[in-house]
């Protein structure tokens, strides 16, 4: 049996006629980082804000560890979040902010200097949260969600309306969470921005999951990787490729080529002797997904 | 415990609350200076006398308008920056985090009162000098200050009960400050006979039980008795705190 540190069973919220959550169950074990991916208004806030209790569902149940997210004796030290909704105030500095949560969850004060030393924002501890960039007040927020040092993490959009630096500076950070072996929901549009770090994903679209697996399955559900590749003699490379297999077409100035993987492209050009002057290896998109699992049957 | 501190510190690091309480400070400065500086408005020279004491200690409850704001705003900051839903995962139980509020807003009217009283007791204290006379402190100025606390401490619930039910900041300000100055006005006035049973007015029979009556300020003999008034804006009190602690416990945030 594996330990789960997150374990959401029939969980649906309408809103009036609406079912923004329509009978979601899944389980987040722990020492895994799991996406949950959707396109906007699919029910991963709702999901995410009924799991810590922001939300009543109407049906079903969220607990952590076991226990309903009410019922927990110390909530801060056992799960950290980033919820849609939840912010800060403008008008008071950020070590009050954190001062604040960590008065309220019995946490000693030295460990907010702590959390904002580990987001990188020991320099802007006596700002004004209003003064914050976008990506400022997303660290703070993982600041404060790591306060009491939790074992789970549920994250909503954590790279959310930041720069490319910003959305890889918050996957290593959540890289060197999961390195600590701790559970992590993270949800997000795009299966790129997280396929690189999640162990598994979950797919949720008008409320239903869709999809859960891992991003290699998901993946291959997709029609598998496509390989963007170009050469000194692409006619030559073609045939290649068409004799191990592939779908091959032309794309741009070079081929686009389905059903092998970058090494076997490699290895073909390398057999065939032709110089290739471009390799791409593309993941598939979530929308493609969606259309390879609204087209068939989904993986389970 | 913690949860207490940490309310504290969430009004003490808004420039808001210093704002309003400066407000407070300037009100009841104006208004026992006023009294002091012209006789004629009602108080009669000074003598230190218990009544005139009282009275002084009056202008303190008020500026109970200056609590009721604070109180509302500790709970409607919260929504419209969504640090209600923080202070909700480190605080699972909802009744908590509204008896918190609670607690909270009674201290900042029990330092509000006690601020306010050290500006009367300067104020009183140029004035006696000035005139040359002694301050005679007695039991009308002694219940004169056990009603402001008790007055303010019941505005601060009645403030973060309205700030609950009605969680949008500009429409509880508004309904509030409308309510409070228009429709309780006009009703004291001219339905006082329903207009004493409204919420503030009954608060004001609580803070204005100084029967020096005077054409300016005083007791208006329209409002109910002071303990009456007390019971009738507990009342209200009650009912709205349990108004907004069962919203509270029910409502998605
Ligand atoms: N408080 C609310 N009242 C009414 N409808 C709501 C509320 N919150 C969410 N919804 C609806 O529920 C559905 C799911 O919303 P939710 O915010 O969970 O989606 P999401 O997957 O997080 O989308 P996004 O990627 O845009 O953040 C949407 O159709 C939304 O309009
Ligand atoms: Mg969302």
């Amino acid at each position: 049996m594996r330990d789960v540190a997150v374990e959401v069973r029939g969980l649906t919220k309408r809103f009036g006629t609406q079912v923004a959550v329509d009978d979601v169950s899944f389980d987040v074990p722990a020492g895994r980082i799991v996406g949950f991916l959707g396109p906007n208004g699919a029910g991963k806030s709702t999901t995410l804000r009924a799991i810590v209790g922001l939300t009543a569902p109407n049906a079903g149940t969220a607990t952590i560890h076991g226990v309903p997210f009410h019922d927990l004796a110390d909530p801060a030290r056992t799960v950290g979040a980033i919820v849609d909704g939840v912010g800060f105030h403008p008008g008071r500095r950020a070590i009050d902010e954190l001062r604040i949560a960590a008065s309220t969850a019995g946490i000693p004060h030295h460990r907010c200097d702590e959390v904002l030393e580990l987001v990188g924002l020991a320099a802007a501890r006596r700002k004004q949260v209003g003064r914050f960039s976008l990506g400022m007040k997303q660290r703070l927020g993982l600041a404060a969600a790591m306060l009491g040092d939790p074992r789970v993490l549920l994250l909503d959009e954590p790279a959310n309306g930041l720069d490319p630096e910003g959305i890889q500076w918050v996957r290593a950070f959540l890289r060197y969470l999961a390195e600590d072996g701790r559970a992590i929901l993270v949800s997000s549009h795009l299966l790129g921005e997280v396929a690189r770090l999640v162990d598994e994903v979950l797919v949720i679209r008008q409320g239903r999951i869709v999809a859960h697996g891992t991003v290699d399955a998901l993946t291959a559900a997709a029609g598998g990787t496509t390989v963007l590749v170009a050469s000194q003699d692409d006619a030559a490379l073609a045939a290649a490729l068409a004799q191990r297999g592939a779908t091959v077409t032309a794309h741009n100035r070079g081929l686009r080529v389905e059903g092998l993987d970058p090494a076997d492209v490699g290895a073909a050009a390398l057999a065939a002797g032709v110089v290739l002057t471009e390799l791409r290896a593309m993941t598939p998109e979530l929308e493609d997904v969606f259309l390879e699992l609204t087209a068939g049957g989904g993986i389970a | 415990m913690g949860l207490i501190a940490a309310e504290i510190r969430k009004l003490a690091s808004v420039t808001t609350t210093w704002v309003m309480t400066g407000i407070g400070v300037v009100l009841i400065l104006l208004s026992a200076g006023l009294f002091l500086l012209l006789p004629e408005f009602g108080l009669g020279e000074f003598r230190g006398a218990d009544p005139q004491l009282a009275f002084l200690v009056e202008q303190v409850g008020g500026a109970s308008i200056v609590v009721l704001i604070v109180a509302l705003l500790s709970m409607t900051t919260e929504f419209r920056h969504g640090t209600i839903g923080r202070t909700l995962q480190l605080t699972p139980s909802r009744t908590r985090v509204v008896v918190g509020k609670f607690v909270a807003g009674t201290l900042y009217a029990l330092a509000f009162l006690v601020i306010g009283l050290v500006l009367v007791a300067i104020l009183a204290g140029i004035g006696a000098l000035t005139a040359g006379v002694g301050l005679d402190l007695a039991w009308q100025t002694l219940t004169a200050i056990w009603f402001a606390g008790v007055g303010l401490v019941l505005t601060s619930w009645f403030g973060v009960a309205l700030g609950s039910l009605i969680r949008s900041q500009v429409v509880a300000l508004t309904v509030t400050l409308v309510w409070l100055f228009v429709i309780e006005g006009a009703m004291l006035t001219f339905v006082p006979a329903v207009g004493r049973w409204l919420p503030f007015n009954a608060l004001n029979a609580v803070l204005l039980t100084n029967d020096v009556t005077t054409p300016m300020g005083g007791p208006s003999p329209q409002l109910l008795d002071p303990l009456v008034g007390l019971a009738t804006f507990l009342g209200y009190v009650a009912v709205t705190a349990a108004g907004a602690i069962a919203l509270m416990r029910t409502r998605d945030v």
